[in-house]
């Protein structure tokens, strides 16, 4: 990978943000700045989607993982490779 | 908030043609070797926003920005300067133009921007350190919030001087009441008031002459009036003997005043000064060497307060001294004449409280008595005028001709003298001639006397309370006066103070763990302003830092004081962000330059800065910086490739490289088309190396040139992006055989190689322009960098050039605030909360185990 991300998240960093949980500005600042490249590991994501579709059902899960990828690179298999 | 987008410079400096350096609302890092014409644009800046250059004007006697600004090759004419601002209109201000039709905004940026606190060049990095406190104070002061505090300040000063000024004025009232009781008694002539017993005892002495009781005291006055009245009634009505008893005896008191000795004598000691004074003191500043010493004294200044020549303090002041103790006898000579003065001020205010007196004294008189009286007084009323006229003003400024052509009127052979003296005797016959016995005469002249002397009394205690009323309130007001300033001081050092902790914030910084810093800014207390430079240099405390510290050190604590200088006038100006720093590097370590560098980038990061440098490894090392702050994107990096004085500053961007290579290709020599071509890939390649992190062996001098660059390039996009890879694979693998060009031609010198084919030199070109176009967006004008997502994917910052990562579609990127819009808080309905995931975590860990 010729760009490897500056942060890597955890799936709790990513919930707390899309829930305006207290810390999650510091996720917010990191993402504002443009040097920054933040990424979730796949199997972290899918974390996250299976907690959402238990917690809020497959709309939200759907959602939660649609935004996601919007602000984060997902490290796969062949990533790591790199 | 405005920012600079563009600046365009012609015919200034070392800029001939019209060249622009392009901002783009992005700070920038400029490096040009010595005498490339960096600091021609730094130069532009402040003409255009202050109508000066701090290092032309005022640098030396015939030297200034209108005379040397204009480049050597054109007159003032061709002369341009002007910045393009951000706002929606593109608003542009021109050297010259007027500022008062543009948006407020921009307005408001260019009156904060008047107030230079801004630019920092190389050789004011020790302005501050080495300035006097006045000036430093003075270099302050317009950014000092004081003007309510000096606006309480001037008004207690006035008030001051108003009171001082009455005060005087009832003092002075009260020294002529003195003086006049003391004639009308026949006291010898002073201004110490006579005490009540040699009044009473004068008076009881004019009694006793008429036979009446002495008095014993000034409130038996009245009872003796009623008795001199009773000793008259037997004479009958002697109103006129009375009248012209009076006017007699006035007009003798007049012609007293006017033939007095020191009415007479001061004309001569007047000029007997002046000759004195024309003839040795010359070029006898007394005034002059006074103040100068009490400031080399007090500011402790080591250059002359005239001429900034260096000086030794102490021999100055004894040299000074000994001057002054030369002419101490002119010294002498000019307080005598100046207490002159003021005593004949005295008897001229004299002289005109008995004119008052005159005419109430004729008016009271019969009609042919008056007829005759008026014009005498009118005439004399003039005269005297004339006299106080001409010693109106300060010592040096009385002109002796004028003084003597106006005591003239009233000589002793003076026409006027003469007919005051003619019209005594008149008056004097008349008394004669009228019925009254000389005993009547006497007893009238006493009873004048008591009349006189009891309204004067009560003059004197009138005018004493007054003075003493003034002088308590001169007092008040000088306590209040001097308190305001104490306010303004403790105002002063309470920003010097809170200065002074950002200037050590900086300046600890810079130099951690080093045992100096405590770096502080007093007002001292003496003097109208001033700002004395304290510092630590381990154990001694307060010193002055030139005394310690070393040449770097004083150095970075120049720009220590100019950053926090520059933020404090931020704090002030907020919508106002603009930094300029020519080239203060030099005499600073590596060690200590990148920590000054990180400091910019971190707690200036909000600022538009102009970074100038003539170091290319700083300039490199800058570059990484700003990678490493995360503030890459804020910046512009800019090399000046060459400088010639008929086309000024070689500062051309990737666009005009890359039309001047498709002109050279249809015109151009071979060896035109490999050079331009060569220096559009280099500039490429110094993109890119940032943009995709490219490992390059480090280098000595950080000159990195196509050989270092291009494997690095080529290797990483051919294994980390292969859609660029395969969208760009013709162009790369021409360009990989045929980038030695660049070497052969233009970077070095071959013989060989000066006649490359045309055909050989476009080949290279039109890879070079095909690469420009793959990897350089024109829309937005920036080259292609890594997606934040998908990872892998390339794109401008438009998204009008993407190059997807493998096996993903291309996404549009999007501004880090749209994202943040968009996805922050997301899902606060959603049941899901961290502490529900972690619980459900933390049992599926147990459930494990």
């Amino acid at each position: 990978m010729a760009s490897p991300p500056t942060h890597i998240v955890d799936a709790s960093a990513l919930i707390a943000y899309f829930k305006e949980e207290p810390g999650h500005e510091k996720f917010r600042d990191l993402l504002a700045d443009e040097q920054n490249v933040l990424a979730i590991h796949a199997t972290n994501l899918c974390e996250v989607y299976y907690g959402y579709l238990r917690a809020d059902g497959p709309d939200k899960a759907e959602d939660a993982w649609q935004k996601a990828i919007q602000i984060l690179g997902v490290i796969e298999t062949g990533n790591l490779q790199g | 908030m405005r920012r600079i987008q563009r600046l365009d410079v012609r015919g200034f400096r070392g800029v001939q043609t019209q060249t622009s350096l392009l901002f783009d609302r992005r700070s920038v890092l400029l490096f040009g070797e010595n005498g490339t014409g960096k600091s021609s644009f730094v130069d532009a800046i402040e003409k255009l926003f202050t109508g000066k250059v701090s290092t032309l004007d005022g640098r030396a006697q015939g030297i200034s920005s209108d005379r040397h600004g204009p480049h050597i090759h054109n007159g003032a004419s061709t002369l341009s300067i002007a910045i393009t601002f951000d706002d929606p209109g593109t608003t542009t201000f021109a050297l010259g133009s007027n500022a008062n039709g543009l948006p407020s905004d921009i307005r408001e940026y260019l009156t904060s921007a008047r107030e230079n606190l801004y630019i920092m060049r190389r050789r004011q990095v020790l302005e501050f350190i080495e300035s006097q406190p006045r000036d430093r104070y003075a270099n302050l002061r317009p950014f000092l919030p004081l003007t309510e505090i000096e606006a309480v300040e001037n008004a207690l000063r006035q008030a001051r001087e108003k009171a001082d000024d009455e005060a005087q004025k009832a003092t002075q009232d009260s020294d002529r009441v003195i003086s006049q009781i003391r004639r009308e008694l026949g006291l010898p002539s002073s201004l110490v008031a006579p005490s009540e017993q040699e009044v009473l005892a004068a008076l009881s002495d004019a009694l006793v002459k008429v036979g009446q009781s002495p008095i014993g005291g000034i409130q038996d006055l009245e009872s003796a009036r009623n008795n001199l009245d009773q000793a008259l009634a037997p004479f009958g009505d002697l109103s006129r003997q009375s009248q012209i008893s009076n006017v007699t005896r006035t007009l003798g008191q007049l012609i007293e005043l006017f033939v007095s000795p020191n009415l007479t004598g001061f004309v001569n000691s007047l000029q007997e000064f002046q000759d004195r004074e024309a003839r040795e003191a010359r070029v006898f500043y007394e005034a002059v060497l006074e103040q100068g010493i009490r400031w080399i004294q007090e500011e402790r200044r080591e250059t002359c307060p005239l001429c900034q020549s260096q000086i030794k303090p102490d021999e100055v002041a004894t040299q000074v001294q000994a001057r002054l103790e030369e002419m101490r006898e002119i010294v002498q000579l000019r307080r005598q004449t100046q207490g002159a003065v003021e005593q004949t001020r005295q008897t001229i205010r004299s002289a005109q409280d008995l004119l008052v007196r005159l005419g109430r004294e004729v008016d009271s008189m019969t009609s042919d008595d008056k007829a005759r009286g008026k014009p005498l007084v009118q005439d004399l009323t003039d005269a005297v005028k004339v006299i106080w006229d001409s010693l109106t003003g300060q010592l040096r400024d009385l002109k002796l001709e004028q003084i003597k052509t106006a005591f003239s009127l009233v000589a002793t052979d003076s026409s006027l003298l003469k007919r005051i003296s003619a019209e005594r005797a008149h008056l004097e016959a008349i008394l004669n001639s009228l019925p009254s016995p000389e005993v009547a005469q006497r007893i009238l002249s006493a009873r004048n006397l008591i009349l006189r002397v009891k309204d004067l009394w009560i003059d004197r205690q009138r005018a004493d309370s007054r003075t003493a009323g003034l002088g308590k309130q001169a007092a008040v007001a000088v306590r209040l006066h001097e308190n305001a300033q104490a306010a303004r001081k403790e105002e002063v050092q309470g920003i010097f103070d809170e200065l002074s902790e950002d200037i050590n914030n900086i300046y600890t910084r810079l130099h951690p763990d080093e045992s100096h810093g405590g770096v502080r800014l007093e007002v001292r207390d003496v003097g109208q302003g001033s700002a004395n430079l304290k510092a630590n240099f381990y154990e001694r405390q307060d010193e002055d830092p030139r005394g310690y510290y070393s040449d770097a050190h004083l150095d970075t604590l120049g720009i220590s004081i100019f950053l926090a200088l520059r933020r404090w006038h931020r704090q002030q100006r907020p919508s106002f962000d603009l930094l300029v720093l020519d080239d203060v590097l030099t005499s600073v370590d590596t060690e200590h330059a990148v920590r000054l560098s990180e400091l910019l980038l971190q707690e200036f990061k909000d600022y538009q800065i102009l970074l100038t440098t003539h170091d290319r490894i700083w300039f490199e090392h800058m570059r990484d910086i700003q990678s490493r702050c995360r503030v890459a994107n804020n910046f512009i990096n800019k090399m000046i490739h060459k400088w010639t004085i008929e086309e000024g500053p070689d500062l051309r961007e990737p666009e005009d490289e890359r039309k001047e290579i498709d002109r050279l290709i249809s015109e151009g020599s071979g060896k035109e088309i490999a050079i331009m071509a060569g220096r559009l890939v280099e500039h490429i390649l110094q993109e890119m190396r940032y943009s995709l992190r490219l490992s390059v062996q480090a280098k000595r001098g950080e000159n990195y040139e196509i050989g270092d660059l291009w494997p690095a390039f080529y290797a990483t996009v051919k294994k980390d992006y292969p859609s660029l890879y395969n969208h760009a694979r013709t162009t790369l693998d021409a360009l990989d055989v045929r980038w030695p060009v660049r070497n052969w031609i233009g970077a070095h010198h071959n013989q060989w190689a000066q006649n490359v084919s045309r055909t050989t030199a476009i080949d290279f070109a039109r890879a070079v322009g095909d690469l420009y176009d793959l990897v350089f967006c024109g829309s937005c004008r920036r080259f292609i960098a890594p997606s934040a997502t998908p990872l892998g994917q390339l794109s401008c910052r438009c998204g009008e050039k993407i190059y997807p990562a493998p096996g993903k579609e291309a996404v549009r990127p999007k501004s880090r605030e749209e994202l943040i819009k968009e996805t922050e808080g997301a899902l606060r309905d959603a049941r899901l909360d961290s502490d529900l995931y972690l619980t459900w975590k933390r049992a599926e860990a147990g459930r494990e185990h």
